[in-house]
């Protein structure tokens, strides 16, 4: 029960970020253009996105208690 | 119940608080009109106030006390990864987005739609108590940066890095 709330929730989520960033977007009249990276470069921000999960998730496991 | 352990140490200096008259009476009684609450500061102006909010977002007091445990939020900690994750945002909207005015146009409007509208100031008082737990947790930052991060996610699998 508590779990379909929070996927609920964690789609709601979704839902709207990608709404507001479309209607963002539109705004500005531009369109994202997937870019041109290296593998490397790639990776390197792959796991920045990861360390940044790591660290987001340390601070909010004091309020999920 | 684990063993208690006391510390015989100085009395500590707290920032910001006179510790003085308290030493002299000892505790607090909340059914005692004349007796002042340890955390009330009235000599202190406005700009003392604000000051104290800039240099410090906590304060946590224990006194005469055993057994206290405290799990809190690092706020500073927290502040560097909103930072941080406002400086990725920028960057993926930055290298997919041809035109530099408008990718920073975007981020500006972007962030500002996500800001945080402020930090808490948290005081806690503990005095004469055993087994005492506190969690804090300054809850609008952090969920500030969940969404951020939830906004760098949805940037990146746009791009097709995730």
């Amino acid at each position: 029960m508590a779990g379909n709330f929070k996927k609920q929730q964690d789609s709601l989520a979704r839902t709207s970020m990608d709404l507001l960033i479309n209607e963002l977007f539109k705004k500005h009249g531009v369109k994202m253009s997937k870019p041109k990276l290296s593998a490397r470069e790639k990776r390197e921000l792959q796991n920045l996105v990861k360390d940044l999960k790591k660290n987001v998730e340390n601070l909010t496991k004091n309020i999920e208690k | 119940m684990k063993e208690s352990r006391v510390w015989a140490g100085e009395a500590p200096e707290v920032q910001g608080m006179d510790l003085t008259e308290r030493r002299c009476n000892r505790s607090w009684n909340a059914l005692d009109a004349s007796s002042s609450h340890p955390l009330s500061n009235e000599a202190q102006d406005l700009t003392g106030t604000i000051e104290t909010i800039q240099q410090s977002f906590e304060q946590i007091i224990v006194i005469d006390s055993a057994d206290v445990e405290i799990v809190t939020t690092d706020t500073q900690a927290a502040l560097s990864v909103q930072v941080a994750l406002q400086a990725a945002i920028a960057l993926v909207i930055s290298i997919s987005i041809a035109d530099s005015d408008r990718a920073e146009r975007i981020t500006q409007d972007l962030l500002g739609r996500l800001r945080s509208s402020q930090v808490n100031r948290q005081q806690t008082y503990v005095e004469n108590s055993r087994g005492v737990r506190i969690t804090t947790t300054d809850t609008d930052l952090v969920v500030n940066i969940q969404l951020l991060l939830q906004v760098l996610v949805a940037l990146l699998v746009r791009i097709g890095i995730l």
